[in-house]
């Protein structure tokens, strides 16, 4: 069953501007249905040749028009135009000598004269040319750089992307100071034409990703793109897995590890996520702080955090597990004062403890949806009404109540949200499964999702690098974080070729005997 | 398609069908924290359980404190097993045996045997075989009922009492099950049980009222040492006739040793000796004949208690101490030597020794062993070290000047 995408009236990509100016402006107006955004405006120039300029209320800079398009042309002197024999000539001369603004590009088709338009552009037709001239006049309102909001450090650079791909590009550059930091840019989404654009460093990255990337993103035929999770879930290697095998951040620094670790970048316009390819599973639970903070803090941080995200996954299941079948494991003092909580509970543990998860799930939800305003009413009624209320109705066991809120504040431990989700997920399965079939059930679902794991790929890249298959190498940066001169290689798999990060004998020697030696 | 949807099927089916086959609730558990058992005139089990009752420790309702935390219940039965299930039919529970710290024998039962225990202990998998095993001299059942001032859970603090003990007074047998068994597996070794006794008034003690006092009207308390011949009893030793056995056995952590200063033969003032390490040898030999186990003591540790005139400082004064103190020692080990002999029951693990001493002679004494044991003769040396004598040097006496 083959579908071919109907496609909404558009022009054809040949269509060429007319010489006639009337003509030119009947097009465009027919095209865009009069919308009033789109302004234009004839003029005689001041060699008598009647012209005309177009652009987008909004997408430009309406000073930038007037002083530098419509007074140079309208202040020609007679001099300039006796030189102008032809309209060739009048041509060249607006567009090479009078007009003062930093790009200008020759238009003539139709197609190209609406993306121009598109990207804040104003267009310069004239009677008898069958070009056009777009000259650079963008500018719109968008928001400054400001500090991330979901991945926010306590040391590092505050900057984040915002939803202009050029603000993004540059922030890149800024970063990485290298002719090899190369971009390719695609535009994807027939009605939206969306930019896209892919960055990658020449020499390290793996060219064979970045040729894989750049032909799934050929492939992409949609109307529209919006974020670049439209485009995750067109180019990830596998979608029905709970895992994901792309990272998305909003955070410069760490794109730009990325890229100097020979990772591919993909910058979609109109979001601050960048989605950064390819992954393993490790390189979730690393914050771009891990690098700036001392290395000995820095893996004590990330053991925490795979112990958060084990915890935010397994918690509930293990308690429910050892609870209901083996209660010979608690020790007998605690057992004791569990098996008193749980005294007068109606429920079995398994759905006090679903019950439990699921009020949590709602409230989180709730905290992100609803307005600002009424956000304190949140926390008062999770807090109060849900947890001491509940312990106090004796719907639910005290214990309970911690299991649920240890399991929580745990799932926001680990940087990356898209896993701590799939940690959340994958927790109501196993809760399922310790409740019919105890720890037992818990290992078996563990081997499941190893086996799983384990069988997973991002563009060819293992999903357990470095762990499965086994590279020692890359262990230096996974579990823990060794101190920077240590750090000599980069992580192979991601770089294939020139893998030496830095100098060897990196390491600080107060001692002074290293210019002895010299 | 087809074949997911096929083992979607199977997955759910199977997670069914295992129908929650072992899973229990918390609060439909009747945690056992103690057992007792007894046998009657009819020779059936007596089978005595201590439950815990979870609602009384939660002090939030107001409920702790006004019920007695724990139930105590018996059951019959011509087997143990038996025993156990007809207590279903009076308890709402299911009885959860892995938290059971404590098995308490009565002297009749230990006297029949305690190797169909031991076989229930080993066979079921639901008890374990950490547990204690205790022997009373009376009813097993009354200890049960004798609630604890300090601890809410009496079989725990009977377990502790023995954890405790192993920690600060080496001198109580080995009491768990596992350790049990393992002594009794050795046909020429005797296995020991420390006896727990309950001091006092014990009916008075039962009741929630007995805790209001500060002096309870009755306290459980380890007191003598039963010895085993094979499985069955074999006889008690006094507390004093067993302090010498963890010596020989080397089993010996840490004891307080109460000697004379001036000697056997000047009975005068006390001092303590507490042991802090101590070292046991044992090397059997054959004279003429006749067996022979030398036992070499070396004991270090520290004197912390003395009421004598004496001056510290020498080291003469010290020799003369440790002198003083291995004579303790060896009448204490002579001492428990000579009623295990006369029991004919070697708790001491001399046939061990001689075993591997002598492995070609052992098969003629295997047979036999416990005739050969009461003809061992033994020959103690002790060795002690003082090493500090606390934190002042002279005695008290001597550091006032009221002495002489």
């Amino acid at each position: 069953m083959k579908r071919t995408m109907n496609k909404i009236s558009q022009p054809e990509h040949t269509e060429r501007l007319s010489s006639s100016l009337r003509k030119n402006m009947d097009r465009i107006k027919s095209l865009t249905g009069n919308s009033s955004d789109f302004i234009t405006r004839t003029f005689q120039g001041a060699n008598g040749l009647s012209m005309a300029i177009v652009y987008i209320n909004g997408l430009t800079d309406t000073t930038v028009i007037n002083d530098n398009i419509l007074k140079p042309i309208l202040s020609e002197t007679e001099a300039d135009m006796a030189e102008q024999r032809t309209l060739a000539d009048s041509f060249t001369a607006i567009k090479d000598i009078f007009l003062t603004v930093g790009t200008t590009n020759t238009v003539n088709k139709i197609d190209d004269f609406m993306s121009a338009l598109y990207n804040g552009n104003t267009v310069i037709l004239a009677e008898g040319w069958d070009l056009a001239i777009s000259a650079s006049t963008s500018k719109w309102e968008q928001r400054g750089i400001e500090e991330p909001s979901s991945q926010s450090v306590i040391r590092g650079p505050k900057d984040g992307f915002t939803e202009n791909i050029n603000t993004n590009v540059a922030l890149l550059r800024r970063r990485i100071k290298s002719p090899n930091l190369w971009k390719i840019d695609r535009k994807i989404g027939l009605v939206t034409q969306t930019d896209v654009c892919v960055m990658y460093l020449k020499g390290i990255a793996d060219d064979a990703v970045v040729k894989e990337v750049l032909q799934r993103l050929d492939r992409i035929e949609t109307d529209s793109i919006l974020e670049s999770g439209y485009l995750e879930e067109f180019i990830q290697d596998q979608t029905f897995t709970p895992f994901p095998t792309i990272i998305n951040t909003e955070r410069p620094d760490s794109v730009a590890a990325s890229i100097l670790e020979g990772q591919v970048v993909v910058l979609v316009d109109g979001t601050p996520f960048v989605l950064v390819l390819p992954v393993t599973f490790f390189k979730f639970f690393i914050a771009s702080e891990d690098y700036y903070q001392r290395f000995d803090i820095a893996s004590f941080l990330r053991i925490l955090r795979y112990c958060a995200f084990t915890v935010s996954m397994l918690l509930p299941s293990l308690y429910i597990a050892i609870t209901t079948f083996h209660q010979e494991m608690i020790p007998s003092t605690l057992l004791v004062s569990l098996a008193a909580q749980r005294e007068g509970i109606p429920f079995p543990a398994f759905f006090e403890a679903f019950m439990m998860e699921i009020t949590f799930e709602v409230l989180r939800e709730a905290g992100i949806r609803m307005p600002r305003a009424i956000g304190s009413a949140i926390s008062i009624v999770g807090a109060l009404v849900l947890g001491q209320a509940a312990v106090e109705a004796g719907l639910v066991s005290a214990a309970m109540v911690i299991v649920v809120a240890f399991t929580a504040i745990s799932s926001f431990v680990v940087p990356a949200f898209n896993v701590a989700i799939a940690a959340r997920l994958i927790r109501f399965g196993l809760m399922i499964l310790a409740a019919t079939l105890g720890l037992f059930g818990i290992m078996s679902g563990l081997f499941f999702l190893l086996i799983h794991m384990t069988a997973l790929r991002s563009f060819g890249v293992p999903y357990l690098v470095p762990v499965s298959p086994f590279v020692p190498k890359n262990l230096k940066d996974t579990v823990i974080r060794v101190p920077w001169w240590m750090m000599v290689t980069r992580p192979r798999l991601f770089s294939k070729k020139n893998n030496v990060r830095q100098n060897v004998n990196l390491r600080p020697d107060p001692s002074g005997k290293e210019e002895e030696k010299s | 398609m087809r074949r997911g949807l096929i083992l979607l099927m199977i997955i759910s089916l199977s997670l069914l069908a295992s129908g929650c086959g072992s899973q229990t609730e918390l609060n439909r558990l009747g945690i056992v924290s103690a057992m007792a058992l007894d046998l009657d005139e009819n020779n059936q089990w007596l089978i005595t359980f201590q439950i815990i009752k979870p609602q009384s420790t939660q002090s939030k309702n107001g409920g702790g404190g006004s019920q007695s935390p724990v139930t105590v219940f018996s059951s019959r039965g011509k087997t143990i097993l038996e025993a156990i299930q007809k207590s279903n039919l009076e308890t709402s529970r299911r009885l959860f045996f892995s938290h059971a710290s404590v098995v308490v024998v009565s002297q009749r039962v230990a006297k029949y045997g305690v190797s169909q225990l031991l076989d229930y202990y080993l066979r079921d998998n639901g008890q374990r075989e950490t547990a204690n095993v205790l022997i009373s001299s009376g009813d097993a059942k009354e200890v049960l009922e004798v609630l604890t001032p300090l601890e809410s859970n009496p079989g725990n603090a009977i377990a502790d009492l023995i954890g405790e003990q192993g920690e600060g007074h080496s001198s109580i047998a080995p009491s768990k099950v596992h350790e049990l068994i393992s002594a009794m597996m050795n046909p020429s070794a005797s296995a020991t049980l420390p006896e727990i006794k309950i001091a006092g008034e014990g009916k008075q003690q039962s009741s929630l009222d007995a805790l209001k006092e500060t002096r309870s009207p009755a306290v459980l308390k380890l007191d003598k040492v039963g010895v085993f011949k094979q499985d069955k009893f074999a006889g008690w030793l006094s507390r004093e006739e067993s302090l010498g056995i963890p010596w020989i056995t080397n089993r010996l952590k840490s004891t307080t040793v109460v000697f004379f200063c001036e000697g056997e033969n000047r009975k005068e003032q006390l001092s303590s000796f507490s042991v802090e390490k101590s070292r046991t040898k044992l090397k059997p030999t054959i004279s003429d004949g006749n067996l022979l186990m030398s036992v070499a003591i070396h004991a270090k540790g520290n004197l912390n208690e003395t009421a004598c005139n004496l001056d510290l400082k020498k080291s003469e004064t010290l020799i003369k101490l440790e002198k003083h103190i291995q004579e303790q020692i060896k009448k204490d080990v002579e001492k428990s030597f000579r009623a295990l002999k006369k029991m004919k029951a070697d708790a001491l693990g001399f046939g061990d020794a001689f075993h591997k001493a002598y492995p070609q002679a052992w098969k003629k004494w295997s047979s036999n062993w416990e005739n050969e044991f009461s003809k061992i003769s033994m020959n103690v040396t002790v060795k002690v070290t003082i090493r500090r004598t606390g934190m002042i040097n002279d005695s008290f006496p001597g550091i006032s000047g009221k002495a002489e």
